[in-house]
This record gives structure tokens, sequence and C-alpha cells, in this order.
């Protein structure tokens, strides 16, 4: 098990320097046309050929990663802090809050996924600036993706109920709010990395479904997902080899996650 | 909007229980032989299958079963099995490791009827559980697939919905996905509930 996580690392860590070196390792813009050729094949001067517009694929691929591998992690940033917030308090604070609160959890969560989702985003204007794009549409998934994560932090929070700590902290006067943040919150830090961690590949993956479907990071702003879109063409097209590609590295970085978290951390 | 419906929901709702079956089918299969079995290689080969289709987006799945020429509800199949096999590993392995599975293997008792007398019915609330999760999962996945493969289905009405920002049909649609994802928990429940095994 523990060559599986060294490998993990090490495709997580090679993802991660690639994409963020992209200004120097990208032999043009993600948004640099070269009329002359476009759909073309890899060469010395595209190493993976250009798409319908003529633009570097290798370019374009290293962007993309970039933008998806640095907003996941904001976005689950945001869940989680939502979660600690309704799920926390709620299990913290006990009785009929508890019960209102997991109640709309569970109606959160009743609500198919990807319907929301799409709902949402339609809610949202579709025809902004590129970046304001990429922030809504990452935004828009850290804000709905907090249900399953409040409710691993409301049974923690519920765990603790009874604690030595928390009837010392309540003796010596200090006021709820606090106690919740000073004494509850970080008891929760191996849970919250856990759910912070396995909520990043959902969001990639959430991401590149939008992307997919024309919904997510508009154009020219390249993400895993919308690079996936070039895959649409190949169904009337011969599949050439080096279009895959954004497949591969979202199927390795996808993967790389789940391996790098300990057994027992996914259950907690 | 009622003729809208009238013509898509029995194409979504045939291709979607086609995936499901199958997608359950190999679940099932994968699950016990893994957990009884018990063979390194076979474990080691069905996660990283699982771990595969885990990892490719649902839309994804649904071109490649274009490109490669094959049944588009097997791009169902394909996205719902993974977390159907896991779920279902983890609770018969854990069914497995108690003490009464043990005590009927001392007893000589064969596998086939320790499967389906003593482990089956511990495990049963949680399968019908996830029977219920099953369903809301496939609808999910129905949107990306519909859409990118042009199958005439709810999901693709709600691609385009979206992309036209027509809001009264996109929230109609999930208001609808979301009873049906809620009926077939409840159902799951009730079926649990009569058969004598609560939760």
């Amino acid at each position: 098990m523990k060559a599986s996580r060294t490998i993990a690392w090490a495709l997580l860590m090679a993802v991660t320097a690639l994409s963020l070196g992209a200004q120097g390792i990208a032999p043009a813009g993600y948004a640099r046309q070269f009329r002359d050729s476009p759909n073309a094949s890899p060469s010395r001067l595209h190493w993976l050929g250009t798409d319908e517009l003529g633009r570097d694929r290798f370019a374009r691929i290293v962007y993309g990663t970039r933008i998806s591998l640095l907003l996941a992690p904001a976005a689950a940033l945001v869940t989680t802090l939502f979660a600690t917030f309704i799920g926390g308090l709620a299990g913290y604070l006990g009785g009929t809050w508890s019960r209102l609160a997991m109640g709309f959890t569970d109606l959160f969560l009743s609500l198919p996924w990807l319907f929301l989702l799409i709902t949402v985003r339609a809610l949202l204007p579709l025809n902004v600036s590129p970046l304001t794009s990429v922030v809504i549409t990452f935004l828009v998934l850290g804000l709905l993706g907090w249900a399953a994560a409040a409710r691993v932090l409301c049974a923690t929070a519920r765990s603790l109920d009874h604690s030595d700590f928390l009837l010392q902290a309540r003796a010596s006067g200090i006021s709820r709010f606090r106690t919740f943040l000073v004494h509850v919150v970080p008891n929760f830090k191996p849970v919250l990395f856990a759910q912070f961690w396995i909520s990043i590949p959902v969001f990639i993956i959430a991401e590149a479904n939008l992307g997919a479907l024309g919904l997510g990071v508009a154009e020219p702003l390249p993400s895993l997902g919308s690079l996936l879109r070039e895959l649409q063409e190949m169904v009337t097209l011969r599949p050439e080899p080096w279009r895959f590609l954004p497949l591969a590295v979202l199927i390795v970085v996808i993967s790389s996650f789940p391996v790098l978290l300990k057994k027992e951390e996914v259950r907690a | 909007m009622r003729e809208l419906l009238r013509d898509r929901v029995p194409v979504t709702a045939r291709f979607v229980a086609f995936g499901l079956a199958i997608a359950w089918l190999v679940g099932i299969a994968f699950a016990f032989s893994s957990v009884v079995w018990a063979a390194p290689g076979w474990n080691l080969f069905s996660t990283s299958v699982s771990g595969l289709f885990l990892s490719i987006p649902a839309a994804v799945l649904g071109l490649l079963a274009v490109i490669f020429n094959v049944p588009v509800s097997l791009a169902i199949a394909a996205i719902v099995f993974p977390k159907i096999f896991r779920y279902l590993r983890n609770v018969l392995a854990k069914t497995y490791r108690m003490e009464h599975i043990t005590a009927a293997r001392a007893k000589g008792l064969s596998e086939t009827r320790i499967l389906f007398y003593h482990a089956f019915p511990v495990a049963a609330p949680q399968i019908l559980a996830l029977a219920g999760i099953s369903v809301s999962l496939a609808l999910g996945a129905s949107i990306p697939v519909e859409a990118l493969c042009g199958i005439p289905g709810i999901g693709q009405l709600a691609w385009q919905a979206a992309l036209g920002r027509d809001l009264p049909l996109l929230v109609n649609l999930t208001v609808l996905v979301t009873l049906v994802t809620l009926m077939a928990n409840s159902g799951a429940d009730v079926i649990a509930h009569i058969s004598g095994h609560r939760p």
C-alpha cells in the first residue's frame, strides 16, 4: 500500500508542478491562435497539436489543469467552512437546532446533485467574462457541496457532547460561541481534513461534467472540463490518441486523491 | 410541459432502468466475488477497474460509448456500478466479519447457505437503501449522457433548458426528479419495513 501512496504523491506533485509552472513550460499562451495550422497533428512546434481554432493543445492542458487544481481546493475550502458552521454548530447546540439543521441537510441531500447544479448555474448569467465564469462555477460547486460533510461533522460534534473539557469550559463561564470556536472546532481537524480532501476530486469531476456540457468555464479560458469538449468532435472525426490526453490527466489527478487518504480517515 | 414530458419520460425511464440493471448485476457479481472469494489479484483488479470508472466524468463515459459504438445505457451502468460495488463490498465485508458467520462456517454450512441465510438478512437494509440511492445516481448521470449522446430524454431536456435559461422548466424537472428519487428511497424503506429489517 505504501508504494501506491508514494506513486500517487509523485504523480500529483508532478502534475501540480507542471501546471504551476505553466508560463515557463507552455510554448504559447492558452488563447494564442496559430491560424495557419488549425487541427494540426503533434509536431516540434506544437507537442500535442492544435485544436480547431489553432490553439496549442499542450498549453491549454497545462493552463486548464492549473485552473482546476487551484480552484477545486478553494471550492472545497468553502464547502468545509459551510459544513463546519452548519453541521458542527447543529451538533454542538443539539436539540431543536440539530433536528432543524439536519432536516434541511437531508432535504438538500435528496435533491439530485447534477440537476441542482445546472439549475443554479443557469440562474446565474452565462455570458460573463471568462474569469467571472470560473469563479461562479467553482463558487456554485462549493456552496452546493456541503451537505454530506455537514452530516459527518454533526455526528462528530455530538460525540464530543459529554466530554469533560466541554463541561469544564462551561463551568469556567466561557460563552457558548467561544466554546464552539476555541474548544470544539479544533477537535474537528482530522475530520475536516478528510472532508476537504474528499471534496477536491468530486469538484474537479463536477466541473468536468459542467464544462463538457458547456455550462462551466467560458472560452477562451481552458479547464479540464472545457478541454473535454473536444472529445465531442471525435464522434465524427477519426479518434486521434493525443486528444485523449486531457482525460488522462484528469484520471491521474482524480485517482491520486483517494489513494493518499488513509483508510481510517475515509471512515471518520 | 405535459406534452414535453410525455415523449421524454419513457425514453429516460427505459434507458436508466436498463443501465441500472446492468450496474447492479455487475456490482453484485464483483462485490460477492471479492468478499467471498477474496483472492488478492481479483481484489486489486476490481478496485482498480471501479477506481478508473469513478475518475472518468459521466459526460466522457457517454461520449466514449458513442465513439466505441456501444449502447448508451452501458455508460449509465459504468457510472453507477463502481459506487454500488464499493458500498456493497464494504457492507458485505463488515457482515462477513460478524461472529455468527464464523459460527456458521464452523458448523460446516455451505457458502451459498451462509450467504443467503446468514449474511444477506443482516446486510439487507443497507442494500435496500443503496438501491434507492442508485436510482438518484443514475438519474443524475442521465443529464450529461443524454445531452452528449443526443438521446431525447429528461436529461437532455434539462440541459437544453439550462442553456436556454428556461428556469420554470428546469425547476419543474428538478422537482420531478426529486420526487422520483424520494419515491425510490421511501420505496426501499417500505420494503425494509415490511420484511422486518428496520435499519
